[in-house]
Formats: structure tokens, C-alpha cells, sequence
């Protein structure tokens, strides 16, 4: 009794406490295992966030100020209209232009960039986002001015993008045409895939009506962020007509020249993501 | 007087080892009546906690623990995360090859962390050991559970992540029939035997699994969350051999609202229709499901941010 007593009082401190908690563990270790006996098992994992391409206008604006207004083709003889997509995550993406031909009028794309003034940048967007008034909370129109951007891609020369029209129709000797000559590009039906038509083959629609497809594929992202937010790429099509005030509706180049005759087309801005390294 | 004064000395001097003495004692006493009421309650333990208890009579029998459900040896990505929920189900461990969050993979692509998106697949693997019968029949069932986190920073340049479970159903039904579950695979790498789930839930049961003690192979599990319909539905498309189109269309037929978002039509018209896919092609029919099925994908991505697959052994 005293042989232990002693050991015990020789040892120190810590060790006392470590055979105190040795004891402890020792006891509590096979009633904690009885505790756990299980029937059920668990596995956690993530769900990532889907990845989204966002069509925007001009600025600051949402793709809702997407403006194309009442073009007045006898003052001038071009316009640019400003668009943006916010390719998020996405590193390159597809810009498809689809419009009808009512209107003579030939589509661009330019890539731009804003621009302090007037004197560096022509093409000017009224931005309705960028200025909130304080004290009324409503919006303040600013006007901002853009410039063509001077880089050169696999995809852009000069900040021109390469439009490649999908279903063009050239054959300027084409049976639906009452004049059965026309000079500029219409959309040609037949050229789209069966199931991608929008006129069944038992459809008489006048040719102007059918939409013509171009699309620019791989368009890089040039302003990304880590994480692709609040960031765009600002593009404008530019509309270039021509005029003959020699021309009568009689003539059979009539509907080639843009004229004031409220007519109207329906145009379609899509992107979409497309990130392969091969085709398409 | 200095005589008086050393005895007085020496025999305080014997109490004060007499006091060590008692108090090396007290301590030791103590120390051996704590061990004593901790082994107590061990045995209490013994008795108090089964899974079942059998009575005759007057006497009441215990069954020893029947199984015990073993996986492999590491834990997933996300264990401090799921350590949130204080679940009182064991982890599910996984392995590089078997696991639930694309980790290696994810590792190997570089990507910030490792999470599913629609065309993610693995296997995951278990096994039921018996411990007191031989063999053994049970059923597993397999459920997943949702959740929503919030991050919040916890003023030490981390984040605290806060889980809410996601009790919409229809966006937890989404997950459940998106994330389709296989025993097996076929020499072209097409799954085979759907697990199928009863009509009362989603939860799926594989039925009539046998287990024999002293066996070492793994029951594995592959999962899978199909990208487009068209894997589901089209035959040159499809991720399942071609012998199990009639039930895989039966079984998604029967959870259509689970599958498609905002479908309304009948049990029998989306089999009769996912059927006439997977003899001829109808581009019309297509986008009209496919259209619902990545609705119900897009749902989950924008509403869910964890998920738990569970395996019931009963």
C-alpha cells in the first residue's frame, strides 16, 4: 500500500491526469460503439449552379432597352443599334442574327467599346441604368458614345465580326419572285434542315418573309471575370440601305431600295455558348 | 529547550506526511470510485440499447447486433459540411474511384471544387455484413434530401456555411428521379437493372439483397444524372442497355412529374410517347419533354445547393 501510494504521489501532474483520462477512454470507448450501431448510410455531395449567357442592351441597361426605333432611311444612310452579352462563365460563344427582308437593309456586326465623347466615338446609346436621380429614384437618360474596336480575332477584322449567312438565297432568278430579279440576299427555306423550317412545304409566303440565318461562331469573351459577373462584351449591328429616288414601284429593283414605306422586319439577337474546340 | 523544540518539529513533521499520506489516499479512492461508476454505466449501456428485444414470458431476450453496414475508408469532400446536420446516420465512406462528388475528377480538371451537374455519373459501394446469422435478406432503400445554404462571413476572412433543408417536394422529387440509380453495367458500358422505387415515394428500394457472413464483395451503386432526354430516350443515344428501354420507360412514365416540370399528361401517353421516340425520332415530341426535363434541371441548380444520398438497410 505504502510502495504505491508513493509511486502514485511520485508521479507528476500530467501523468496523473493522462491515467486519469486513459481510464476514462477505456470505459466510455465500447459504450460510445454501442450507441452507433447503424442502418443507415450517408453521402453528401454538391450541386454546382447552372451557367447562364445573358443578352443585354447598351450601358448599364437590360436586354429590355433593346432598341431598334423608327428608322427614317431618307436622312442618312446608315445606323448602328447597341447590343451586349454577358458570357458569365462562358469563354466564347455563337451570335446568331435571323431577321426577315421586307427591308432592303444589310446587316453588320461590330464589336465596340465605350469611349469618353463624342469626338472618339460615333455611335452613341442612351443609357437608362447607370444614373439613378437621388432624390426621385427615377432614371436618368445618359448618353454614352462608342467606338468601333480596332482588334483583329479568328472571328473579327477590324472589329467587323465575319457574319456567315446560314440560308442565304442567291438564286436571283428564283420563281417566287414576281419580278424574278432581285439583287440582294433574301432567306431561302429550303436551305434550313426539314425539322428547322418555319414554313411547311404547303405554305405560299412571300419571300421576303422567310428569315434569313447568320451566325458568328466562337466569339471570345474579352472582358471575364473570375467569376464572369457584371461583365460585357458590347457589340452594335450596323444597318446600311440604300436610296433611289429614281425609282418607281413599278420598277422591278424597287423592293432592293429602302424607302419610307413602313414596312417592317422582325429581327432575332441570340447567343449561346459554345466553348468546343471543334466543330461546331 | 531546542530539544522541545525539534520534537515538537519531528512530530508535526510525521502529521504532515500522515496528511500526505490521507490525501494521496482520498485521491486514489476517488480516482478508482469514478472508474467504478463509469464501467456502471457501461454495462447500463449494454442493456438499454438494442435494435430489438425479444420476451418470453417473464424472462426478455437481446439480440446481439444482427449486421453492420460497411464502405471504404475515406470520408467525402464535404464531411465538415454534412457534419452540419448532426445526422444519426453513419458517414457513407467512399474511395477515389467510388464516390459521390466527382472529387478526383474534379481535382484532375482543375475545377474550384468538386460538385454534380446533369452528365455526371459514379458508382458508390457498400456491404451488409451479417454478424449473427450466416446469411442474411434485407432491403435497401435509397432517398435523397436537399438542401439550401447561406454563407455567411465569420469575421475571420472565412465563411460559415448554414444549411435549411429543402422541403418544396416537387424540387426534391425533381432530384430523386434525375439522379438515376443502377446495380450494373454491361460490357458497352450501358447500366443495367434500374432501381426502381415503390408508389408511394421516390425513395427507391433494391429488394431481396443477400448477404452472406464472410464475404468480401462490395454491392455497388451506379449513379448517374442523364445531361439531355435524348439519353434517356433516343435508342442510338441511350446510357442503359437496350433490354431495359421497356422499364426505364415504365419507370418514368410513372414519376412524369418528377422527371418533367409541369407535365400534364397521362401515365400512359408519356410511355406511349417516350416509346414512339425510341422507335422513330419526332423532333416535335422531343423538345417538348426535353424542354420540361432541363426546366426541372435548371430548378434544381437554381434552388439546391447540397445534397445527402441515404441507404436504409431494413
Amino acid at each position: 500500500m505504502k510502495k504505491i501510494t508513493e509511486k502514485i504521489k511520485g508521479l507528476s501532474l500530467a501523468v496523473k491526469l493522462q491515467i486519469a483520462a486513459a481510464l476514462i477512454c477505456t470505459a466510455a470507448i465500447p459504450v460510445h460503439a454501442w450507441f452507433s450501431y447503424q442502418n443507415k448510410i450517408e453521402a453528401m455531395s454538391k450541386i454546382k449552379k447552372p451557367p447562364s449567357i445573358n443578352l443585354a442592351s447598351g450601358g448599364d441597361d437590360p436586354a429590355i432597352y433593346i432598341n431598334l426605333e423608327n428608322i427614317d432611311v431618307l436622312k442618312g444612310t446608315d445606323k448602328y443599334f447597341v447590343f451586349s452579352v454577358e458570357p458569365g462563365k462562358y469563354s466564347a460563344y455563337d451570335i446568331q442574327l435571323s431577321h426577315t427582308t421586307n427591308i432592303p437593309f444589310t446587316y453588320e456586326l461590330y464589336r465596340i467599346e465605350e469611349v469618353e465623347n463624342e469626338a472618339q466615338g460615333t455611335i452613341t446609346y442612351t443609357d437608362h441604368t447607370r444614373t439613378i436621380d437621388a432624390e426621385t429614384g427615377l432614371e436618368v437618360e445618359t448618353k454614352l458614345y462608342y467606338s468601333i474596336m480596332d482588334i483583329d480575332d479568328s472571328v473579327t477584322t477590324d472589329g467587323k465580326l465575319s457574319l456567315t449567312d446560314i440560308n442565304p438565297d442567291n438564286d436571283h432568278d428564283h420563281p417566287d419572285n414576281p419580278y424574278n430579279t432581285f439583287t440582294r440576299t433574301l432567306g431561302n427555306e429550303g436551305a434550313l434542315d426539314a425539322n428547322r423550317r418555319n414554313y411547311t412545304a404547303n405554305d405560299t409566303v412571300n419571300q421576303y418573309v422567310k428569315p434569313l440565318y447568320s451566325i458568328v461562331r466562337r466569339v471570345p469573351q474579352l472582358y471575364a471575370n473570375e467569376d464572369g459577373s457584371d461583365e460585357r462584351d458590347y457589340f452594335a449591328i450596323h444597318l446600311t440601305w440604300d436610296t433611289n429616288s429614281n425609282i418607281t414601284v413599278s420598277d422591278s429593283e424597287y423592293w432592293d431600295y429602302a424607302d419610307n414605306n413602313k414596312e417592317t422586319d422582325i429581327i432575332y439577337i441570340s447567343a449561346k455558348q459554345n466553348t468546343y474546340t471543334t466543330s461546331p | 529547550m531546542t530539544k522541545f523544540i525539534r520534537r515538537r518539529k519531528q512530530a508535526s513533521g510525521d502529521t504532515d506526511e500522515r496528511d500526505r499520506r490521507r490525501a494521496a489516499l482520498f485521491k486514489l479512492g476517488a480516482l478508482l470510485v469514478f472508474s467504478v461508476i463509469v464501467i456502471v454505466i457501461g454495462s447500463i449501456a449494454w442493456f438499454s440499447s438494442n435494435h430489438s428485444v425479444t420476451e418470453n414470458g417473464m424472462g426478455a431476450k437481446i439480440q446481439p447486433v444482427p449486421y453492420i453496414i460497411e464502405t471504404r475508408d475515406s470520408s467525402g469532400y464535404y464531411k465538415n459540411i454534412y457534419d452540419q446536420l448532426n445526422s444519426d446516420a453513419a458517414e457513407w465512406k467512399i474511395s477515389a474511384s467510388h464516390n459521390f462528388d466527382n472529387h478526383t475528377s474534379a481535382q484532375t480538371n482543375e475545377e474550384d471544387e468538386p460538385a454534380l451537374e446533369p452528365g455526371d455519373r459514379g458508382t458508390l459501394e457498400f456491404r451488409v455484413s451479417p454478424i449473427s446469422a450466416d446469411t442474411m435478406t434485407v432491403d435497401c432503400i435509397f432517398d435523397i434530401k436537399a438542401y439550401w445554404a447561406e454563407e455567411t462571413d465569420d469575421g475571420n476572412g472565412g465563411t460559415t456555411t448554414t444549411l435549411t433543408e429543402v422541403n418544396e417536394t416537387a424540387l426534391v422529387n425533381f432530384l430523386n428521379a434525375h439522379i438515376m440509380l443502377f446495380t450494373g453495367i454491361d460490357a458497352n458500358g450501358k447500366y443495367t437493372g434500374l432501381i426502381d422505387n415503390n408508389n408511394v415515394s421516390l425513395a427507391r428500394i433494391l429488394h431481396n439483397q443477400v448477404y452472406n457472413k464472410g464475404e468480401s464483395t462490395y454491392t455497388t451503386i451506379y449513379w448517374c444524372w442523364p445531361e439531355h432526354l435524348s439519353e434517356l430516350t433516343n435508342a442510338s443515344n441511350i446510357i442503359y442497355a437496350a433490354s431495359e428501354h421497356e422499364n426505364v420507360m415504365s419507370y418514368i412514365a410513372k414519376n412524369r412529374t418528377s422527371f418533367f416540370k409541369n407535365c400534364s399528361e397521362s401515365e400512359a401517353n408519356v410511355k406511349a410517347d417516350l416509346t414512339g421516340l425510341y422507335n422513330s425520332f419526332s423532333n416535335r415530341v422531343y423538345n417538348r419533354y426535353n424542354l420540361q426535363y432541363d426546366n426541372a434541371d435548371l430548378d434544381i441548380g437554381n434552388n439546391i445547393s447540397y445534397i445527402v444520398l441515404s441507404m436504409q438497410v431494413e
